[in-house]
């Protein structure tokens, strides 16, 4: 390894203010040339704040960064990117509709005389830059057919083609395969080998103990230290990001399924965005009692699945009942025939972030509140204040914008709304993305709570960890059908990710699915 | 039918070439501009007062693109800098246009809604030499004034422009994904507010060629929703510069068509004048069924309306 006590990064005392909220008070940290260098902390402890001031996004209210012993202040990114600094956001940034070349040269572009792109040289720079680092692309491959993992190769390469030495990668696991994550590990660790320093923002304790050299853990804005990867365990690391200590497993009974199907899918298939099978002739059941999880790669037909069963798209063949009820590709109908749908997407489809959080929570029960022709706010905004209590939604009041909530709170105000209502059926889909530990734990009791009350509950995540810790039965869906069938105590990451990246044919034992049939692309 | 038509065609289509083009390039920068008949009326007015009062073609020509980017300039300040939304923006520009230009033709011209007058030159018509002499093709192309030839070669400036220059590339990129551009370190804001001004630059040729080209006079909402066609054209041809000009002469021809039919066949020209419209009515009406057919026929319910 290179030099590794010099700093190549020292950022110190650095604080950030956004009016009168302090989002980082006092944060240090130092970076060394060849380094993995973890970043943990919960959703809202400023990670992320504080990897976007380094790279030139957010402008700092107070402290020091140097850069190679050199004090810097980045007003943009560009200068970040100029004096090596690269960043993977969460949420790629790249222009789905644009080849491989012009999303790695984008900003730096080889030209010919005339202002004009050198299209050939792009192709072959990206192409040499990918074999360079063993990352294999087709720079004329256009985004928008590229898998996920295959999309974050792109991002790194462009930081690598502007010559980045400080890599920041912002939760870069989170929508790979447990195999993807491997390759994403052999390339950092390869990448910090040659010299780069790889900073690896988290949540994932699990992974931060497999691939980190150091461990900074952050907490309410404040680095609180930073740890050798040696002899710590994910539990250390977890009560310090959470102040206590936390049940990394969720604590609960044996199930007593009834055996009364509440959702029961046959046959079912659905087309995708682009007319493609998302959908393939599948059939799943979850029984009252019971919490089924389902797991799988982002874009192996979740989607198209829930929204078949939530009424938000029309399936082309199938059958699936709610509660006894067949369904119907309405919205409002499943609703009523039994479904409680807690959605991914929580900005856009579960609540309205601009309207007040006691809206949020009365809209679906708007009959309970007729008065007359009328509408009773008041005892709408009551039993607002009555759920925030039970269902612990911090820093809320009722008149206050649902978007002026932390994601885990937000969630809690779909999850208070969802619930309430006379449903028996319950679809949480990623219910702790973007939740912090704490809430996740509140979460996942209430989902348990829910079970034992004799409700069906069916948890979508493409978090192994959590649908590993909450169901009683994992399922798990791969190019659209359901490839394994198991019960959650008698299996283990590994295994359902081998099934996640389709690498098992179906094992014997698993009854009541599907007969093998030709998948249709 | 004599070629006459043809011959209007491609003056008619002119202005809403020039407009299609301004109007593309804000498009593909990812900013609906519906200010472009805004723009137009600045320009055809400065065009003729300036004309008027210096006699100078060129200097008019070079006022109405100033005034056309200054007006540009002002609309990319309200949506870009104070972020307000490009449609209360472009209705804002818009009306400060038309009630900016009738005002104006009263207190600098003293005319209440027409200006016209012996003093202002018109550009001259130009015969290509050759070209001239071609039948059909010469009767066609021939005999049109300088800003008509200068449209039609903008088109494939544009298209070189979008397609093969780094500044192209990235005003696309800022347009479908402007993060992507940001987080590469383009100015987006700074691309956007370049698209806009050149949005002005082309309406000032339509504004200028509409009153002192087209026509020689100035009336008040002389561009009567041009930049409106022109915006539909873009739509049409989902922003491929080509294909838009193809779309904007087929809706000048129409216009041709509702000029020079009522003269051929005796029918209403009330009537008749519908023609372009309808046209575009139904242009847009395939652009709906196209997306609509592609988009919903099995994906999920959409909620977004912005």
């Amino acid at each position: 390894m290179p030099d590794a006590s010099v700093p190549v990064v020292s950022m110190r005392n650095i604080v950030k203010r956004f009016g009168n909220f302090t989002a980082i008070h006092s944060a240090s940290m130092d970076i060394r040339r060849g380094e993995i260098h973890a970043l943990v902390g919960e959703n809202g402890a400023g990670k992320s704040t504080l990897m976007n001031i380094l790279y030139g996004l957010l402008p700092r209210t107070d402290g020091d960064i140097d850069l190679r012993g050199e004090p810097v202040r980045f007003a943009n990114p560009k200068e970040a990117i100029a004096l090596g600094i690269g960043m993977v956001h969460q949420h790629f940034k790249l222009a789905p509709s644009f080849t491989v070349a012009e999303n790695i040269i984008l900003g730096s572009e080889p030209l010919k005389s005339f202002g004009r792109l050198d299209r050939i040289r792009a192709e072959r720079e990206t192409k040499a830059i990918s074999e360079r680092f063993g990352l294999n692309l087709d720079p004329r491959a256009i985004i928008a057919t590229l898998p996920v993992g295959l999309r974050q190769r792109v991002e790194i390469l462009k930081a690598l083609y502007r010559e980045a030495e400080i890599l920041i990668l912002d939760e870069p696991t989170a929508v790979l395969t447990p195999q993807e994550t491997r390759e994403l590990f052999a390339t950092m660790r390869s990448l910090a080998d040659s010299g780069h320093s790889i900073i690896f923002i988290t949540h994932k304790l699990r992974e931060v103990l497999a691939v980190s050299d150091r461990i900074s853990v952050m907490r309410q804005g404040r680095i609180l230290s930073t740890i050798d990867n040696k002899n710590v365990t994910a539990q250390e690391i977890a009560s310090l990001m959470v102040g206590r200590s936390v049940l990394l497993r969720v604590a609960k009974n044996e199930a007593k399924p009834t055996g009364e199907l509440l959702l029961d899918v046959k046959g079912l298939t659905a087309l995708g965005e682009r007319g493609e099978t998302a959908v393939d002739n599948l059939s799943l059941s979850v029984s009252a009692g019971e919490i089924v999880g389902l797991a799988g790669v982002q874009g192996n037909g979740q989607d198209e699945l829930v929204e078949c069963i939530a009424g938000l798209r029309r399936p082309v063949g199938g059958q699936v009942q709610i509660c006894g009820t067949p369904l119907r590709p309405n919205p409002r109908g499943n609703r009523e025939a039994g479904l409680a749908y807690i959605p991914a997407d929580r900005g856009d489809l579960g609540l309205s972030l601009e309207s007040s959080i006691w809206e949020n929570m009365t809209v679906g029960h708007l009959g309970k509140f007729k008065a007359g022709p009328f509408f009773a706010a008041t005892r709408a905004k009551q039993r607002a204040a009555e759920l925030i209590a039970r269902f612990d939604v911090r820093g809320a009041t009722p008149d206050k914008a649902a978007g002026s909530l932390s994601g885990g709170n937000q969630q809690k105000v779909q999850i208070a709304r969802e619930l309430t209502r006379d449903a028996r059926l319950i679809i949480a889909e990623q219910p702790s993305q973007g939740v912090d530990i704490g809430a996740i734990e509140a979460i996942h009791r209430t989902l348990v709570e829910m079970r034992d009350a004799g409700r069906a509950v069916f948890v979508v995540s493409a978090d192994l960890d959590e649908v590993l810790s909450i169901s009683d039965r994992v399922l798990v869906i791969y190019r659209g059908r359901i490839v394994a069938n198991l019960k959650a105590a008698d299996t283990d990451a590994e295994e359902v990710g081998r099934y996640m990246g389709g690498l098992d044919e179906e094992p014997a034992s698993v009854g009541a699915l599907p007969k093998e049939t030709q998948h249709v692309v | 039918m004599d070629l006459e038509i043809l011959n209007s065609a491609v003056r008619i289509s002119t202005p809403l070439v020039f407009a299609a083009m301004g109007g593309l390039l804000t498009y593909q920068a990812g900013m609906l501009n519906i200010a472009l008949d805004g723009f137009m009326i600045v320009a055809a007015f400065t065009a003729v007062a300036t004309a008027y009062f210096t006699g100078s073609l060129e200097l008019a020509l070079l006022a109405a693109i100033l005034a056309s980017m200054l007006l540009a300039a002002l609309m990319a300040m309200f949506n870009i800098k104070f972020r307000a939304h490009i449609f209360i923006a472009g209705t804002a520009v818009t009306f400060l246009a038309y009630g900016l230009t009738a005002l104006l033709l009263k207190g600098v011209l003293g005319q209440d809604g027409v200006f016209t007058s012996d003093r202002i030159p018109t550009f001259p018509v130009i015969h290509l030499p050759v070209i001239e002499n071609i039948p059909i093709i010469g009767e066609i192309f021939s005999g049109h004034t300088i800003l008509v030839y200068v449209a039609y070669v903008f088109v494939p400036i544009v298209a070189w422009t979008l397609y093969q220059t780094k500044w192209g590339l990235q005003l696309r990129v800022v347009g479908e994904a402007p993060e992507a551009a940001a987080a590469a370190g383009i100015n987006v804001d700074w691309v956007k507010f370049q698209a806009m001004l050149l949005s002005g630059l082309f309406c000032g040729f339509a504004g200028a060629y509409l009153s002192l080209a087209y026509v020689s006079l100035f009336a008040n909402k002389m561009t009567n929703e041009r930049g409106l066609i022109a915006l539909a054209a873009i739509f049409f041809a989902r922003g491929n510069p080509y294909l838009t000009a193809m779309v904007a002469i087929l809706f000048g021809t129409a216009t041709a068509l509702s000029v020079r039919l009522p003269q051929v066949t005796g029918l209403a020209p009330q009537l008749l004048q519908l023609i372009p419209y309808v046209v575009t009515v139904l242009a847009l009406v395939l652009v709906g069924w196209r997306t609509t057919r592609a988009r919903s026929r099995h994906s999920a319910w959409r909620f977004d309306i912005g």
